[in-house]
């Protein structure tokens, strides 16, 4: 066939099939169901590669820009 | 016949038989949101691939034209278009099965294997049995491949021969015709029937003969493409209003009836209000009380359309006039096709004498089209004998009518969102998204259930749905497991939208 995800004959209860029909519905909602192997692969990476760099940026800079805000709003001594 | 008893004239009018009670629930704003970013990502992967296809980086399979063809300007702007090839080719699977067996409750269906995005495929060799149709047009149940009426169109075939080779207006005008025409205006309780070889072309070939330049015509907004074409070709002006609300149609009769023509404030030569009984998309039936009071009080003209409710609505078949209790004469052009409940093919337009002497003269379809072939003729007499006069028909009319009750009934109750009247015999699920609906197909087909899936350009595109289609052959226990089985899939795509 040209799809490549395994038909679900019931929603699963083991925990690997739970985590399989999760990574499912997740395609599902993003689209990327419809896509080809290679294509979701592009995709997934592309997210991996945002979301890491946004949570690297926030780990590195949220808290100077806390301290700076707070300051200047003169809840916090400097 | 069948203990139908024919409604007096004129007088339901001011209360209509049936409370009228439809219900089309708005989209559930994070669906909307969902199918917003499906169709998002594969428009950019769309993109993607036709970018890579275009500088060679991938085998282009769509179709081109042959090399010696230099200097020609190109047949078609593009073969196929970017909606087909990045977004249909990829639920190919889903759409145009083929089927090796008369449509019937159970069919069998060839097994395809597709190539990598969907370009191509070819059969596996394999036939997949015992599947329960829920997506033919079979109201009654006379897709049959033996029976009476099957021995009547083998006894027709021996006496006719297949072809007529002629036009009605030549040497196509057979003994058999007339009696089809005469029997269906007894049935349908009118003046005078006549019948064309096509439905779609019953209705773009007549309408053209009805209505010409400077005529208005009214036509709901979910009208079929069949309509649409024939009020294009007629000439004349047209206006939509509102799937099935009076309030728009009477807004707009009274507007154009002020205003006239749009240059020189003419009055309008003649104004036709067209809708269907049953629209097959919604599932919704026409409010025609309402249309019919409309008319009086502005001396329009109505043109049904019963493709779906012929055979399917009222208490012994004859349409969507019989469920609401009015006379058929009310109406001034009846038209429905044999396709649906007659399981045959064709069109019929029933009015008064002079209305069909008028199409057989002037109509496209009367004048060139080939006559309808003598089986097919004789399969509708068949079962409209079968329909109108004999204990069969009636327990097939009735089955009918409780499938629909149970199947409407079981999937509103599992949670699904339906659209439509609940009489109708078409029942669309929404689903809304373009990976669910794939998803659903698929896995129905994997549990022995063949369903019809319509995405965007048939429907709005936030709306895709799952058209059943109620048959009178489809046993309880059918319809019980196919609930069953849209209830689980209903748990693993989450579509349950109203739990």
């Amino acid at each position: 066939m040209g799809f490549d995800f395994k038909l679900f004959g019931k929603k699963p209860t083991s925990v690997v099939g739970y985590i399989e029909w999760l990574y499912f519905i997740y395609c599902i909602t993003t689209g990327i169901y419809m896509l080809d192997p290679w294509e979701r692969t592009v995709f997934n990476t592309c997210l991996i590669l945002l979301l890491s760099m946004s949570f690297y940026t926030a780990y590195a800079f949220l808290p100077q820009h806390i301290f700076a805000m707070l300051s200047h709003f003169g809840l916090m001594d400097t | 016949e069948n203990g139908f008893k024919r409604p007096a004239k004129l007088q339901q009018m001011d209360s209509p038989l049936k409370q009228f009670q439809e219900d089309f629930e708005p989209t559930p704003l994070y669906m909307a949101i969902i199918t917003y970013i499906n169709y998002g990502v594969i428009t950019l992967f769309g993109f993607l691939r036709d970018f890579l296809r275009k500088h060679g980086f991938e085998k282009n399979h769509a179709s081109a034209e042959a090399g010696d063809m230099d200097g020609f300007v190109s047949l078609y702007a593009s073969f196929e278009n970017f909606y087909t090839r990045n977004i249909y080719n990829r639920l190919h699977d889903v759409f145009n099965r083929p089927i090796c067996s008369a449509p019937g409750p159970v069919i069998k269906i060839m097994e395809r294997e597709f190539s990598q995005s969907g370009w191509s495929y070819k059969f596996t060799g394999k036939v997949l049995d015992g599947i329960v149709n829920l997506g033919s047009y079979n109201y009654l149940g006379f897709a049959e491949n033996s029976g009476v009426c099957a021995e009547a169109s083998i006894k027709a075939i021996q006496q006719y021969g297949n072809g007529v080779c002629s036009s009605r207006c030549e040497v196509g005008n057979l003994d058999i015709h007339a009696e089809l025409e005469e029997k269906m205006a007894r049935y349908l309780d009118v003046d005078a029937c006549v019948t064309f070889g096509m439905g779609f072309a019953t209705n773009s070939m007549n309408i053209p003969c009805l209505v010409g330049k400077g005529c208005l015509i009214l036509s709901d907004e979910l009208n079929h493409a069949s309509l649409v074409l024939g009020c294009r070709l007629s000439g004349a002006n047209v206006t939509i209003f509102k799937h099935n609300d009076m309030k728009d149609l009477e807004l707009k009769l009274r507007n154009a009836i002020v205003n006239g023509q749009p240059r020189g404030y003419r009055p309008w030569r003649k104004i036709l209000i067209i809708v269907e009984g049953v629209y097959s998309m919604e599932g919704s039936i026409i409010n025609l009380p309402e249309v019919l009071k409309l008319k009086k009080k502005y001396k329009a003209y109505v043109f049904l359309d019963e493709a779906h409710s012929i055979g399917a609505l009222g208490a012994t078949g004859r349409g969507v006039t019989e469920y609401f209790g009015i006379h058929p004469k009310e109406v001034d052009v009846m038209m429905g096709t044999f396709t649906k409940s007659f399981g045959a093919a064709g069109g019929y337009i029933a009015g008064t004498k002079s209305l069909v002497e008028h199409l057989r003269a002037k109509s496209h379809s009367a004048c060139y089209a080939t006559s309808m072939a003598p089986p097919v003729c004789r399969q509708i007499l068949s079962s409209l004998e079968v329909i109108s006069a004999t204990e069969e028909g009636k327990r097939r009319i009735q089955k009918l009518a409780s499938n629909c009750k149970m199947f409407r009934q079981g999937l509103k109750k599992l949670g699904f969102i339906v659209y439509g009247n609940d009489d109708s015999p078409v029942v669309p699920a929404l689903i809304y998204s373009p990976c669910k609906v794939g998803a659903f197909s698929r896995e129905m087909l994997s549990r022995g259930f063949g369903v019809v899936v319509v995405g965007f350009p048939a429907t709005p595109i936030v709306e895709a749905r799952v058209r059943f289609c109620i048959s009178a052959a489809l046993t309880e226990k059918n319809l019980q497991d196919a609930l069953d089985a849209i209830s689980s899939i209903g748990d693993i795509l989450q579509i349950k939208y109203k739990k």
